[in-house]
């Protein structure tokens, strides 16, 4: 069923629609819009963000887990040689 | 080689092809999307917002956003109705931010605001009888009569249930119609 409306309503809010100047608003949204940050370099400056952020986390995780790879080796090396002498 | 249209030759493409342009970072496309939509988005944030100078500055919010959000737009052919939902959104904002839901502003102070003496008798008649209205109820009935949205496209855009859509829709009818009635005779009496 289609939506039900208030053909006068309808006519006042048509007949009180106005024309408005668009110049001044245009000239001032187009101020607002910063040029060089238009979507497209935004876009380009997050995905640097991400990058930077990525590698930054690689480079503290890496050593971590690296770290923990020669733990482990020392370990098992250890229990090589203690269960060798048992 | 392909050069970019003038500022001019913009004007007379299709908005499609606008919106496309304006995708791929394209800020002179872009300014005519503001151009070509500036009025009805300006329109119906004044008859929100009550406000000239507040509305102006909620469409130039919305339209930041379109821009900044553009290449997210799934479909050029969905440019209209995203914007608009960008518009309302924005108000919706606007709102909490200066008034918790329930509160309602004063509307006698926020309807005397703007440029009266430029507005017909009609429009400060609708606008006076909105602002009237509950919040949501004003919301609902502008955006089904103003942007002829159905009760179902109100009731996504705005969060609210459909059956509260409905309601708002039905009794804010009786009562801007009412208050519409009740204004034309004193007009015409004052008119002599």
């Amino acid at each position: 069923m289609a939506d039900e409306l208030d053909a006068n309503l309808l006519r006042a809010f048509a007949q009180t629609e106005s024309p408005l100047p668009a110049e001044p608003f245009v000239a001032q949204t187009a101020a607002r819009l910063q040029p060089g940050r238009g979507p497209l370099r935004s876009a380009g400056l997050y995905s640097l963000i991400g990058g930077v952020l990525t590698s930054l986390a690689g480079g503290i995780l890496l050593p971590l887990r690296m770290r923990q790879t020669r733990l482990m080796t020392l370990g098992a090396a250890a229990m090589t040689i203690w269960a060798a002498f048992l | 080689m392909t050069t970019a249209p003038s500022s001019a030759a913009l004007g007379q493409v299709a908005e499609a092809t606008v919106v496309a342009l304006a995708m791929t970072g394209d800020a002179r496309a872009f300014c005519e999307l503001v151009r070509r939509r500036q009025g009805p988005l300006r329109n119906l944030l004044r008859r929100l917002s009550r406000d000239p100078t507040l509305a102006d500055d909620l469409a130039q919010q919305a339209f930041i956003k379109a821009w900044r959000f553009l290449p997210k737009l799934r479909s050029v052919g969905a440019y209209g109705a995203w914007l608009r939902q960008l518009a309302v959104n924005t108000y919706l904002e606007h709102l909490r931010a200066v008034a918790p839901a329930g509160v309602e502003l004063d509307p006698d102070e926020l309807a005397g605001a703007g440029d009266e003496a430029c507005r017909s008798d009609e429009r400060m008649d609708l606008d006076r009888a909105l602002a009237g209205l509950a919040r949501d109820e004003r919301l609902c009935i502008v955006l089904a009569y103003s942007e002829g949205m159905s009760h179902g496209e109100i009731s996504a855009a705005t969060a609210l249930p459909l059956g509260t859509v409905k309601s708002h829709i039905k009794r804010g009818s009786e009562r801007l119609r009412a208050q519409l009635d009740a204004y034309q005779p004193a007009r015409e009496h004052a008119h002599g």
